[in-house]
């Protein structure tokens, strides 16, 4: 709960004061050093959005918000159409009719998904070279999650609205018969866009296409994460220096000091500083000690394994620290459970590898072109870096 | 034999890259194992691709990463001959085609900043030439020579070697003429780096063939198809001197190299760039073509201390085996000759060769003492070290001068403020050379001299053990230590006297049964006054002093003796007087007219002129230490000393 609570509170530092956090002040340094860096920042931003918004439970919310917007406006009075929506009365529904057609909607919109997806089923068993991440290509750009979504959720309120077409109201009655073949014309125009897109996976040079653009894509946020821990430690470093701190001998224990520490689980990572709090107890505490000699920290590295309770800063031995400043020292700290090791872009240059390896093997010069074609793209991404 | 491709990836700034070498090296492997020989000259050509991408972008990493790879898969296809010879051919022009990012308009680029680069690139060149050479087939290698003749266009710059000539006969400084060739070997980075490597794998082959790890046909197939020319002598010796020192420990990659696989976990020497380069140096110079000597232009270095007895050493070698060498050394007789004429004509041949190389090395030698002699003298002395001298003779003197410590601890001394009446307990000594020891620039220590202060305490011990010795005529014998001690201790008891005082040989302490009476007790630590301990609560102390040797004394010390010593506070421990002096002129002159013989020829045998011989004189200094002092025997009847026969 704390780290959660601490999480939400570290983004919004890391927006309204962003030189305080280790993160936010590397980000601005990037920023004014390494324009190139910071591009790949935005384009590693517009990524994580789309992964964010292009997923099934994503898709399915979205949807389902929408259609619910539309049968609470099938809802509305008469009267409320008439002077607020008067362009839905444009459409004129015999009152006896209004049941017949939600009806039929909803067998067309039965027909069109059940045949569709058969369709769709073979068309994806006939795209070759098929790997988890070719059918996740597929999925996020024929927005197939969308597809899907719009399909389930458009019938499960069409049924429900032909199950209720005799419980309203003729008028309301209409006003479903009039929605339910919005929702048939959204089904239409969806499958319509999945299998204008879902053409394209036919031909292998796309699914290559798409596999080097993950390639490179992935390589390429690698690369700024690897530049950002180095970038991050010199912020680190030079924050401390500026509070006057002296980096902890790696050699020496915290035998003969008096040591400030997170309280952190084994291997956690260190994930954001806010320097405030780390400057204030240096000062406070500072004020106790009986000898000048320097206040010494450890460096640790952002995204790094830490080690249990890691001790970050070492004051002069017996120097009496409160409780509630080793819990306020906690806050100025955000840790985060280690992750699997393995990054996206270590599983893509395994891929890559072995492509190549395989390639060469078989003498599949086409396969060998491409994959060394890859390989350059990512040399090209390391020349342009260094 | 060959870098391993496993340690490229040092430097990198990413893991995106990581480890691709090895990736393509595998594909490259897997693709030759299948035949599929198109997919391996694909992965070939993609790796100079990217070399040449590494360089255009001055990526070191990229370039260190790639350039051993070729070599690699040569060193995989060895035993195919087509494959082989494709990766021979790719890779030789490829190679020449790198060759053009240096040559084309080096001059207009920083030149410093693609100098780590050129070096990698002639580094990755070696290593494949290294491993070519062993090749079965000769028509690979001379295709890849030749390409690899025709990677550098550029020729000597001429006009800058007159110009160092010219500097020389007007008399320029050595700092003048060196910066002035320092500018060439920079200008010319390119060339003087192909003749480094060329020289380089030269000499290699000219080893392997000493070490009949090669043919003599393969090795004249080597030798006659490697351009290598030397115009100057001094170019070559540049290179050789280059070569050897500490600073290119790792150029080019030359201590890697090594003619045989080693066993794993096992310790041995391999061949080190230091002594297998002058295979090529002996090689060129005993070659009927060899490099113009000008000794005027050659710049000293501090290896012409070591390279002649090396030299030396080589000529023997190629002369105990010249029949192996010479054909390839181009040394021809009259056909008509008996065999053994021919032998000694070719012997003839050989040494007079030979004896104008080792001329040639121990002229260096002979200027290089004689410079570094005038180095020493011309530079100020540092009287920071003078002092650091002075005192670390002095505490030497302190440690060991022990009489003064014993008349200090009992009292029995005379404080004197003249030396009138005193000896001189020390020493006035030459110390040549040790003007070493007393410069920055040409400092050089000069091991065990701290040892001329014990000298002089020594001296002082001996002086006061002698006293004592020689003021008795015949003294006691005894058989056995303890029962010396005892008797004399009565007798001196019976005298009125109280002994506090027992001094021995050094020697005794192990040799007799002194340690073993019960009336013995060991010593106690620093502040115990004895060094080995306390006989009849008496302290017993020895002189580690030749004077001493079968000698005891037992004594009422402070009755027995008396110690008249002239002590100044501007002395060292107010006793020691240590001055040290450079020599005049008047003073050098009289050195070397004492034995102009000694001065003119030194260890090595290097025979100098008179004012060089003067020159090493200079380097000299007069050292003065001593204290004023003088032993008295105050009663001959408060001390017994016997002998004991042990």
């Amino acid at each position: 709960m704390e780290n959660t609570l601490k999480k939400y509170l570290f983004i919004v530092l890391n927006r309204t004061a962003a030189n305080d956090t280790l993160v936010g002040k590397t980000w601005n340094i990037i920023k004014e050093d390494q324009l190139f860096l910071y591009e790949l920042r935005k384009e590693q931003l517009r990524y994580n959005l789309s992964l964010k918004t292009n997923n099934l439970t994503f898709a399915f919310i979205v949807t389902a918000i929408t259609a619910i917007v539309g049968l609470l406006v099938c809802s509305a009075s008469i009267d409320f159409v008439q002077s607020k929506m008067h362009f839905l009365m444009l459409v004129n529904i015999p009152e006896d009719k209004g049941g017949n057609m939600i009806s039929e909607n909803m067998g067309a919109s039965a027909t069109i998904i059940g045949l569709s997806f058969v369709v769709i089923g073979f068309l994806f068993e006939s795209v070759r070279n098929k790997t988890q991440q070719t059918f996740e290509d597929i999925f996020r750009v024929t927005k197939l999650y969308y597809v899907f979504a719009i399909s389930i959720t458009g019938m499960f309120f069409i049924v429900g609205m032909n199950f209720y077409k005799y419980t309203f109201l003729p008028y309301t009655t209409g006003n479903f018969a009039i929605y339910s073949s919005i929702i048939l014309m959204a089904i239409i125009l969806s499958i319509a866009y999945l299998f204008s897109n879902i053409l394209k996976f036919l031909s292998d040079e796309r699914i290559a296409q798409y596999a080097t653009n993950n390639l490179v894509k992935t390589a390429k946020f690698q690369y700024l994460n690897e530049r950002f821990m180095v970038y991050s430690r010199n912020v680190l470093s030079d924050t401390f220096h500026s509070f006057t701190l002296e980096p902890h001998p790696t050699h020496l224990t915290s035998d003969g000091y008096s040591p400030l520490a997170i309280k952190n689980k084994p291997t956690a990572l260190l994930m954001d500083i806010y320097f405030p709090i780390i400057r204030l107890l240096k000062k406070k505490i500072g004020k106790r000690l009986q000898t000048e000699e320097a206040t010494e920290f450890s460096a640790f590295h952002y995204s790094q394994p830490l080690p249990e309770n890691a001790n970050v800063l070492y004051f002069e031995d017996g120097v009496t620290i409160s409780g509630w400043e080793k819990k306020l020292f906690n806050w100025g700290f955000l840790i985060q459970n280690p992750l699997n090791s393995e990054t996206a872009y270590s599983k893509e240059k395994g891929k890559l590898e072995k492509r190549l390896i395989a390639s060469a093997e078989t003498g599949n010069m086409e396969a060998l072109e491409q994959a060394l074609s890859d390989m350059n793209e990512l040399y090209a991404i390391y020349l342009k870096g260094e | 034999m060959i870098r391993s491709i496993r340690n490229a990836n040092g430097p990198l700034k990413s893991t995106i890259i990581a480890d691709f070498h090895l990736t393509l090296y595998q594909a490259f492997v897997r693709a030759h194992d299948r035949r599929n020989i198109p997919a391996a000259e694909k992965i070939l050509q993609f790796t100079f691709t990217k070399v040449i991408e590494g360089l255009g972008k001055k990526s070191y990493s990229v370039v260190n990463q790639l350039i051993f790879l070729p070599t690699s898969f040569l060193v995989a296809v060895f035993s195919d001959k087509d494959t082989s010879n494709k990766v021979v051919t790719q890779t030789s022009l490829n190679f020449k085609a790198l060759s053009y990012f240096f040559r084309s308009g080096i001059r207009d680029r920083e030149i410093e900043a693609d100098v780590p680069l050129l070096l990698l690139y002639y580094e990755g060149v070696l290593t494949f030439y290294h491993y070519l050479i062993s090749l079965p087939e000769p028509k690979q290698i001379l295709y890849a020579l030749n390409e690899y003749n025709s990677f550098n266009e550029q020729t000597e710059d001429l006009d800058i070697r007159f110009d160092i000539q010219e500097l020389v006969r007007n008399g320029g400084s050595a700092e003048e003429v060196r910066n002035l060739r320092k500018i060439t070997t920079d200008k010319q980075i390119v060339f003087v780096t192909h003749r480094r490597a060329t020289l380089s794998l030269v000499s290699w082959v000219i080893f392997l063939y000493s070490l009949d790890d090669i043919t003599e046909e393969r090795f004249l197939l080597l030798f006659n198809n490697i351009e290598l020319h030397y115009q100057f002598f001094e170019d070559l010796l540049d290179d050789v001197i280059y070569i050897r020192s500490k600073e290119s420990t790792y150029y080019l990659g030359l201590s890697g190299w090594d003619y045989q696989e080693r066993e794993n976990n096992k310790i041995f020497s391999p061949p080190t760039p230091y002594d297998w380069i002058l295979y090529g140096l002996c090689y060129f110079m005993l070659k009927g073509e060899s490099p113009h000597v000008m000794i005027a232009v050659i710049q000293d270095d501090r290896d012409f201390s070591f390279l002649p007895e090396a030299v030396t050493k080589m000529l023997a070698y190629f002369r105990e085996h010249l029949n192996k060498w010479q054909i390839a050394l181009g040394i021809a007789v009259d056909t008509q000759l008996t065999k053994d004429e021919a032998s000694a004509a070719v012997k003839e041949i050989f040494d007079e060769r030979s004896r104008k190389i080792t001329a040639v090395f121990e002229q260096l030698r002979l200027n290089h003492q004689a410079q570094a002699n005038e180095n020493i003298v011309q530079e100020a002395i540092s009287q920071e070290l003078v002092d650091k001298f002075k005192s670390s003779l002095a505490e030497a003197w302190k440690r060991q001068c022990l009489s003064y410590s014993i008349f200090d601890h009992f009292g029995n001394k005379a404080i004197k403020d003249t030396t009138e009446g005193l000896f001189k307990y020390g020493s006035n000594l030459l110390l040549p050379r040790f003007r070493t020891m007393f410069v920055e620039n040409n400092f050089q220590q000069i091991y065990g001299s701290s040892d001329l202060g014990s000298i002089a305490g020594r001296r002082t011990d001996g002086g006061f053990l002698t006293k004592v010795i020689q003021s008795v005529q015949e003294p006691a014998n005894h058989q056995d230590l303890l029962t010396g001690i005892d008797e004399q201790l009565a007798q001196l008891t019976a005298a009125g006297f109280k002994p506090n005082l027992i001094i021995i040989p050094p020697e005794f302490s192990y040799k007799s049964n002194l340690f073993e009476s019960p009336d013995f007790k060991h010593r106690t630590g620093q502040d115990d006054f004895s060094d080995f301990g306390h006989y009849k609560e008496m302290p017993v102390i020895t002189f580690y002093s030749n004077t001493i040797r079968n000698e005891v004394i037992v004594t009422q010390f402070e009755n027995a003796f008396e110690l008249e010593i002239f002590q100044n506070n501007q002395l060292y421990y107010d006793r020691l007087h240590i001055a040290l002096k450079e020599l005049t002129n008047e003073e050098i002159d009289a050195e070397f007219v004492k034995d102009p013989d000694a001065w003119k020829k030194n260890e090595h045998g290097l025979v100098f002129n008179d004012q060089q011989a003067k020159q090493r004189i200079a380097t000299s200094f007069y050292l003065e230490i001593w204290s004023n002092a003088k032993f008295n025997i105050a009663d001959p009847a408060a001390f017994r000393l016997f002998t004991v026969n042990l």
